[in-house]
């Protein structure tokens, strides 16, 4: 196990921001972390990495508790916060070495392991570029470079393609696919659902400072009661069938939003045609009508009771 | 090495980035020399008349500063080696304090002996110095119940007439006094970079396989080559474009300079470290600097002497009054009788600065 937290309780002043959490992290998986703003994510990463104290519960990295002067297990991490921790008077260059020099101290080996790491975010020419003339999403691209040129094992990534375009943000996400096909372990949080459904081979839910569920994808959508998602649109709005639609059997929910209708249902079995011919019944045409399995959003929602704001 | 000179060379390259810095380290102190050269250098090269300095003294008191008021054991004024008295700086004759203080306002004598041994002046001069020094000599004798031979009669304050000092130089050296300990701006940046507080650089470096300690001394080390530099383009500005010689060359101005360079950092970290906010960081440098070279006599030598009247402890306790007064004492006096203590206080103040600061710098985030 490369972390493993138990019941860990994390307080500000009132406020608790870790509730007896628990999580595992195993070696050589992308556990990804999601929830709202405020949800806990960051303050369980900074305890991990030593920054908090806390008011109980355990923590292990690589099988140890981390102390301030835990250096050879802080040399096996790496770490990209969420804003951006760059030098602005330094060069793309001087900044990924000066970070790794923090973790490598033979000279020449650290200039293999930046220029490396320079290759493997993309910014071979913008060697000598400061970081204020590089774009959000190279600059991004910088900050992890940062994070990992000394080739860490486990890496921490905090958000990781906040505001960042599309093109970088899918050579980010390809980037940690590869560091982590290199072996490394990696957290990663993020509020972008499809990222982390992609990404991560596990996903941990937090909301409120509480490990709601940890699993595989698969195992999030089958611990909801949701099984089946029909969404259709008709050619003349119709607000009162809903009431209708709510007692077709295995319905749990209904909604309607920007004309469209979205069914869920708890049967395991397809229900499309109990809804192909309710509409039939009513005497109503469809314009579009398809089904789905829940989403990692639909499981967000259905656990947490709310959305997760981008 | 290698790598702590290119952290050294990182270090700077961040700091001397900062256009704030570059002005209050460069800029500054530079157009406020020239200033001074422009408003004060004929001022500072009046001769100063070392023949027999005048003083007054408390009829009780004089002769007390020989042979130490109220003595148990009167010494035997025949067996007195008085020839170094004969050779004494000072021409005294005895008045009430209240014409004592009329003549100080007439400039007719340089500094009144009260009865206490209390020392009153109304300007600052070599004249001045030596008064204090040697009532402060008689005053330990006469605590410590020593014979008056343990005087030292026959130590020079003053190594040839040609030597000059006016109060302008005291200004010169507050300025001095005050560039030496520039490193405060340099190391009260580095709070920011290691303790977690908001700025992300410092959630990197905390959480990195080098110790805190070290990321500190890397810091320091750069901070103390680059005041060298600027201190040594500061000397050779004032030597060779302002033409004023300050600096003789001197060994003894080595171990003062550093260890005011120490204190500089020491007290930048501190306050870099204690006050949560950057902006509040920078403004508590300048403005403890200014205050403390401001009591020290840069912008009025009578902003000083009121503070040696009124409080005198001030004075004692300002590390830029003492490096000043050392500055002035080494330069051009080359008297190095409190240069050792003087040395030890800067130092003793940065260990406990520099104490306080890596208590917060290792301390968990609650």
């Amino acid at each position: 196990m490369v972390i493993k937290v138990e019941n860990l309780v994390k307080e500000f002043k009132e406020i608790r921001a870790l509730d007896s959490f628990n999580l595992e992290l195993k070696e050589g998986e992308i556990l990804g972390l999601i929830g709202p703003n405020g949800s806990g994510k960051t303050t369980l990463l900074l305890s991990i990495l030593g920054i908090y104290s806390f008011e109980k519960g355990d923590i292990k990295v690589f099988g140890q508790e981390l102390k301030p002067n835990s250096y050879d297990i802080k040399r096996k991490i790496g770490y990209i916060p969420q804003d951006l921790a760059l030098f602005d008077e330094l060069t793309v260059y001087e900044n990924i070495d000066y970070f790794c020099g923090l973790y490598v101290h033979d000279t020449k080996k650290r200039k293999e392991l930046v220029k490396k790491a320079i290759q493997f975010v993309g910014l071979e020419k913008f060697e000598k570029f400061v970081p204020s003339k590089l774009s959000g999403g190279l600059a991004r691209r910088l900050n992890i470079a940062c994070g990992i040129a000394h080739e860490p094992e486990l890496i921490f990534l905090d958000e990781p393609t906040v505001a960042v375009d599309a093109q970088s943000r899918n050579f980010i996400l390809e980037g940690i696919k590869e560091l982590n096909r290199q072996g490394a372990s990696v957290i990663y949080t993020s509020h972008y659902l499809d990222e982390v459904e992609d990404l991560c081979d596990r996903i941990a839910i937090i909301d409120q400072g509480r490990n709601i569920i940890t699993g595989t994808n698969e195992e999030l959508r089958d611990s909801i009661i949701t099984t089946e998602i029909i969404k259709f649109t008709l050619l003349e709005e119709n607000a009162d069938i809903l009431k209708d639609l709510r007692n077709l059997s295995h319905v749990i929910d209904v909604t309607i939003k920007n004309s469209e209708y979205t069914v869920k249902f708890d049967n395991p079995n397809t229900n499309i045609g109990d809804i192909v011919e309710f509409i039939k019944d009513k005497g109503l045409t469809y314009l579009k009508l398809y089904t789905d399995v829940p989403s990692l959003t639909d499981v967000f929602i259905e656990l947490t009771g709310k959305e997760l704001r981008d | 090495m290698m790598r702590i000179l290119t952290y050294i060379k990182y270090e700077l390259k961040v700091f001397l980035g900062n256009y704030s810095n570059m002005f209050w380290m460069i800029a500054f102190p530079i157009l406020l020399l020239t200033i001074l050269t422009v408003a004060f250098s004929n001022l500072r090269f009046q001769e100063f008349k070392l023949e027999k300095a005048s003083i007054a003294y408390h009829e009780e008191a004089f002769m007390p500063l020989y042979f130490v008021e109220a003595p148990k054991e009167l010494p035997n004024i025949e067996t007195l080696d008085k020839s170094s008295m004969e050779n004494s700086l000072f021409k005294g004759r005895a008045m009430t304090k209240n014409q004592a203080l009329d003549a100080l306002k007439k400039d007719e004598i340089d500094a009144y002996v009260d009865k206490d041994l209390s020392l009153v002046i109304s300007k600052n001069g070599i004249s001045q110095i030596m008064m204090d020094e040697i009532i402060t000599a008689t005053k330990q004798i006469k605590s410590l119940n020593l014979p008056l031979t343990a005087f030292d009669f026959n130590r020079n304050y003053v190594e040839n007439s040609g030597q000059k000092y006016s109060p302008i130089d005291v200004i010169f050296y507050s300025l001095f006094s005050m560039i030496s300990l520039y490193g405060a701006y340099l190391s009260g940046s580095i709070g920011n970079r290691l303790i977690v507080r908001g700025q992300a650089v410092a959630l990197r470096n905390a959480v990195t396989s080098t110790s805190k300690l070290r990321q500190v001394l890397i810091s320091v080390a750069a901070g103390i080559l680059w005041l060298l530099l600027m201190i040594s383009t500061i000397i050779i500005y004032t030597a060779f474009i302002l033409k004023q010689n300050f600096f003789s060359p001197d060994i003894k101005n080595i171990p003062l300079v550093l260890s005011a360079l120490i204190f500089g950092i020491a007290w930048g970290l501190f306050l870099g470290t204690v006050i949560k906010k950057e902006s509040l960081q920078t403004t508590a440098i300048i403005i403890s600097l200014l205050l403390m070279s401001g009591l020290s006599g840069l912008f009025s030598h009578d902003i000083r002497l009121l503070i040696q009247r009124s409080f005198p402890l001030l004075l004692k306790m300002n590390p830029v009054a003492k490096i000043t007064d050392e500055l002035i004492k080494v330069n051009m006096l080359g008297n190095y009788s409190t240069l050792n203590t003087t040395i030890m206080l800067l130092l003793g103040y940065s260990i406990v600065l520099i104490g306080i600061s890596i208590l917060h710098i290792r301390r968990k985030k609650a």
